[in-house]
């Protein structure tokens, strides 16, 4: 699904080039927005999922 | 802001959030704030005619910046599923949106323990009945988390880890299991239908597991879910909390991820309520005992397929 672009009462968080506004976590793509009263919104989409793996190590198991 | 004290006779943390008692109240369906917005209809949380997943702050917030944080994760734009019902796909990819909101929560200096859950049912307090869940960032390490801390002192090692190792050894309470998860009732749990969802390798935190094992986590989360609904014919209302490691002050790090499911139904049509023994003298008394409760669970699971 293709993120949506802002709106009159939603604006995207950072960039002008809509490339540079969607970030990547594992097999997940997000893109932050600002309300109009200025709380955060993150949309997220996903594809591939079986393709996805580790994309941290996160903290050392024990 | 809310404005937290301490209760010394219970040694716990009270926090009072009062503007949240104007939140909205079970509307009306057409007026769900988690909803899509609809053309020409009323704006919404999210203000566009369709999402997969969607996660923003708490319009009514129980912690915010700089004492913590609270945000709700919407699960789906379709306003009748559930958790239970969601794709297996949407299911997955949510354990990655609690895994990066874990993660960037976490991170904040003002977020001690990081708390992902869900209510479902007007029987648990639920105000919007569409799909979703929450997720608080305490500034605090809460008492809950920091009991199990305690329970892997009693307990010489990784408390979950010996529980499960007990479960699994005697196997009466196991209600599901596949490679990565065990779902048990516990051996003393408090609720009737209480179950717990671990996994079967030590995992701090969602941060710790691989793609395979937040796929089997999603599966055995919806596999329980899709159960409860089986098990008395009827949408099962349920608190559904991941605990997982803290991720702030002298403990971080220190959990082993598991997910725990506290119905309040004790038959189709009996609530289990907290009264005198369980708010005096914090004795569950439960007429329902866990082997019993397991082998039908596990039925209705298994009826599910």
């Amino acid at each position: 699904m293709a993120f949506p672009d802002e709106g009159s009462s939603i604006s995207a968080r950072s960039g002008n080039d809509p490339r540079e506004r969607e970030e990547a976590y594992g097999p997940s793509r997000f893109r932050r927005y600002v309300k109009g009263d200025g709380r955060t919104l993150i949309l997220y989409t996903h594809g591939g999922l079986t393709d996805g793996g580790p994309v941290h190590e996160g903290p050392p198991r024990e | 802001m809310s404005e937290e004290r301490r209760n010394e006779l219970r040694d716990e943390p009270v926090v009072y959030a009062i503007h949240r008692q104007d939140r909205t109240f079970l509307p009306a369906r057409e007026h769900c704030p988690l909803c899509p917005t609809r053309p020409g209809g009323e704006e919404t949380e999210i203000p566009f005619g369709e999402f997969e997943i969607a996660v923003f702050e708490n319009r009514f917030p129980a912690f915010e910046a700089p004492r913590g944080a609270a945000e709700v994760v919407v699960y789906t734009d379709r306003h009748d599923d559930s958790f239970g019902t969601l794709e297996p796909e949407r299911a997955e990819a949510l354990m990655w949106v609690w895994r990066q909101r874990y993660e960037e929560l976490g991170a904040r200096a003002d977020v001690e323990y990081v708390m992902i859950f869900e209510n479902r049912g007007v029987e648990v307090g639920v105000t919007l009945h569409h799909p979703h869940g929450q997720i608080y960032g305490y500034p605090f390490l809460p008492p809950v988390p920091k009991l199990e801390l305690v329970a892997d002192e009693r307990l010489h090692g990784c408390a979950p880890c010996a529980l499960l190792g007990r479960e699994l050894q005697d196997g009466r309470r196991i209600v599901y299991e596949n490679e990565g998860v065990v779902a048990y009732i516990p051996y003393a749990a408090r609720w009737a239908y209480e179950a717990h969802v671990v996994l079967r390798e030590h995992r701090p935190s969602l941060l710790a597991c691989d793609a395979d094992e937040l796929r089997l986590l999603a599966a055995g989360l919806q596999a329980l879910a899709r159960g409860y609904d089986m098990l008395f014919d009827r949408p099962f209302p349920y608190v559904m909390v991941v605990h997982q490691a803290p991720t702030g002050g002298p403990a971080a790090g220190k959990g082993h991820l598991h997910v725990e499911f506290y119905p309040p139904l004790r038959t189709a049509e009996k609530l289990k309520y907290l009264a005198g023994s369980e708010q005096g003298a914090g004795t569950f008394i439960s007429d329902v005992l866990p082997e019993e409760s397991a082998a039908k669970l596990a039925e209705a699971i298994r009826r599910v397929g």
